[in-house]
């Protein structure tokens, strides 16, 4: 009857409750939603990052990482390719040839990475043929196409099908260059990679380099699931100890960074969130006790224990922040739902997004255990918010509590 | 035989500042079946003595003894337990639960105790048909009279078959139709249950019903006087 009598006596002052469990509500919303955004917009540039930047695994020569010197080649022949196609989880395997190189149009010129690539074979590992907004990715025919990214044909002044040189250190040591078509324009969601990476066939730009045919500095692996990066990782360092084998989040540190701290950061957030509610749910219980001392004392009089007066005061606690918590987690999952399914859009921000990799769109998630966490948070705070009010109960004095008007 | 025993009590707030001596040196012994009254002006002491008699207050010096427990002996949870299972209170303001029923209100003492439910639902009814409530059984106390909810009151001090009840100042925010029917409610459960009533007063209606009238000044008891039963 003590749960009964906790949860109905919430009610006794509808208003107050109701202002306690709409600052809960909305508290958690407020936590949740930007969570939720934030959570979408990392997935998003996690994905960017997987998809079209990186892929899951890269393998280079030891030295390659270091130097970026075109004699750090992988080893000749396609076995190793072949031997990592093989592997379970793996879905696609890209082999790149990576030169440092000086773009140059009529106008100006600057620092790119040349890939060379195989567009049969890039094309299922990189969805970089998806985003082109202009041209064809490394169109079959034309003579030395080059796809380039937006923000450099901005920078170039240089339109599709526009010539550009590149020029770089060939295998030889001496300074080369060729002149290469614009046969596509590409636009991701991160302009400084945009500007600094070039697209060609292998064959093109080993030639021009003076290395061997087939030759690659970077062999791009896709998987089939990204919760297989770690499995198959080890997998490939057993089978290439001797070579450097790197999954994504070593690749760029800041999407590794991300993705361990966006979990610390989501559990801080809400803390600091339930920390301010909790103050709130302090005052309100202790004017709860206040107001009802005559009551208290009389429970105390008829027989009810100091245990049992502390866990009706914490169970009052615990229901009043548990409905604000489920309204809270509600509201979040289906304003969280609608946008997920349409897109947060941040159109008047695209250009500064943009330029640290985000897009402009979210959409918002968080994981589902995410709120059985929240939950237990919430309990936690509720149980801790009680305690001081509930010690004020327990320090009454039955004789004179009874006495009290 | 004697339901409760005290002897040599005393009882001085503010010992170490100003002390005022609300209990001077009182003895007392109430039989099995009393229907006592505790009669004096405001500030007599009466209060004090039912408090420190339902172990609710502790007595300075002396002590009370219930069916030959001493109840200074006992620690606080001891306490709690002896008081839900031998003493029934009855309090000026009603002091109902609000948020339950007059049968939830009734039923909730014998739940403290962890007594079956079908006990306390036979209980529970057959006590609120005692003190004339049976139709009102599902009734909020806000829903209630005055009277009625003193009367709700009275059938949760018995509920859970209490030695004694004391009941302080339970008339004093009554018209004088409910303080009646609510008198003549506890007369009839003493007589007919043997049930001990103390009641602390200044009320001449409730003086008037008591077959022995305890009369106290500044802390002491100045007459005790029994009567038979009309």
């Amino acid at each position: 009857m003590i749960t009964s009598v906790s949860w109905r006596n919430i009610w006794r002052n509808r208003l107050r409750s109701i202002v306690v469990i709409m600052a809960v509500t909305l508290g958690l919303f407020a936590g949740i939603f930007s969570s939720g955004v934030m959570q979408g917009m990392i997935d998003r540039r996690i994905y960017t990052g997987i998809n079209t930047e990186l892929s899951h695994i890269q393998v280079h020569h030891p030295e390659y990482p270091e130097n970026n010197e075109p004699r750090f080649l992988l080893p000749p022949g396609d076995g190793i390719g072949s031997r990592i196609m093989a592997l379970d989880g793996v879905e696609a395997v890209s082999s790149r040839t990576r030169l440092l190189a000086m773009a140059s149009s009529a106008e100006t010129g600057t620092g790119v990475m040349v890939l060379g690539v195989d567009p049969a074979h890039e094309c299922q590992v990189s969805d970089l043929h998806t985003r082109l907004i202009e041209g064809e990715f490394l169109k079959v025919g034309s003579r030395h196409p080059v796809v380039i990214g937006k923000k450099l044909a901005d920078k170039l002044d240089i339109h599709l099908r526009s010539r550009i040189v590149i020029t770089l250190q060939s295998a030889d040591g001496h300074i080369t260059a060729g002149a290469f078509r614009v046969s596509g324009i590409f636009k991701t969601s991160n302009t400084a990679w945009d500007e600094t990476n070039v697209f060609v066939r292998q064959d093109d730009i080993n030639a021009l380099a003076l290395l061997p045919a087939g030759a690659s500095h970077e062999l791009a692996v896709r998987l089939t699931d990204n919760d297989q990066t770690v499995r198959v990782l080890e997998r490939m360092q057993g089978l290439y100890p001797e070579l450097e084998i790197r999954p994504w989040f070593e690749l760029n540190k800041e999407l590794g960074l991300l993705t361990e701290y966006m979990d610390y950061y989501l559990y801080a957030f809400m803390i600091i969130i339930l920390l301010a509610l909790a103050f709130g749910i302090v005052n309100t219980m202790l004017m709860v006790v206040l107001e009802r001392v005559k009551e208290l004392g009389m429970l105390m009089a008829i027989g009810m224990t100091r245990t049992r007066v502390f866990l009706m005061i914490m169970l009052e606690t615990l229901f009043l922040s548990l409905t604000g918590a489920v309204a809270g987690a509600g509201l979040s999952a289906a304003v969280m739902a609608y946008f997920f399914k349409n897109g947060l859009h941040f159109q008047e921000f695209t250009e500064g997004f943009e330029a640290y990799g985000y897009e402009a769109v979210a959409y918002p998630y968080v994981n589902p255990d995410y709120y059985l966490v929240l939950a237990a948070l919430v309990a936690l705070t509720a149980i801790l918010a009680s305690v001081y009010p509930a010690i004020k109960a327990l320090r009454l004095n039955p004789a004179e509590a009874l006495r009290t008007e | 035989m004697n339901v409760i025993e005290i002897q040599g009590l005393e009882k001085v707030y503010n010992e170490t500042v100003v002390p005022v001596h609300a209990i001077r040196g009182i003895d007392l012994s109430f039989e099995a079946g009393e229907f006592a009254a505790i009669v004096g002006p405001s500030g007599s002491g009466k209060t004090t003595l039912l408090n420190i008699m339902g172990g609710l207050d502790q007595p300075s010096s002396g002590r009370v003894m219930i069916d030959q427990t001493e109840l200074g002996r006992l620690s606080p949870r001891q306490l709690i337990r002896f008081r839900l299972d031998h003493i029934g209170f009855v309090f000026q303001s009603y002091n109902l639960i609000p948020v339950l029923t007059a049968r939830e209100n009734v039923e909730f003492i014998m739940q403290l105790q962890g007594r079956p439910k079908q006990e306390r639902e036979c209980r529970t009814l057959e006590l609120l048909e005692a003190v004339g409530l049976g139709e009102r059984t599902d009734s909020r106390p806000s829903r209630l009279s005055g009277g009625q909810q003193q009367r709700v009151a009275v059938a949760r001090a018995l509920a859970s078959r209490p030695r004694f009840v004391l009941a302080d100042e339970p008339t004093a925010n009554l018209d004088s139709v409910s303080t009646h029917t609510l008198l003549d409610i506890m007369e009839k459960l003493n007589l007919e249950e043997q049930m001990t009533f103390i009641f602390s007063t200044h009320d001449v209606r409730v003086m008037n019903k008591a077959r022995r009238v305890i009369t106290m000044e500044d802390g002491k008891v100045i007459s005790d006087v029994k009567r038979s039963a009309d």
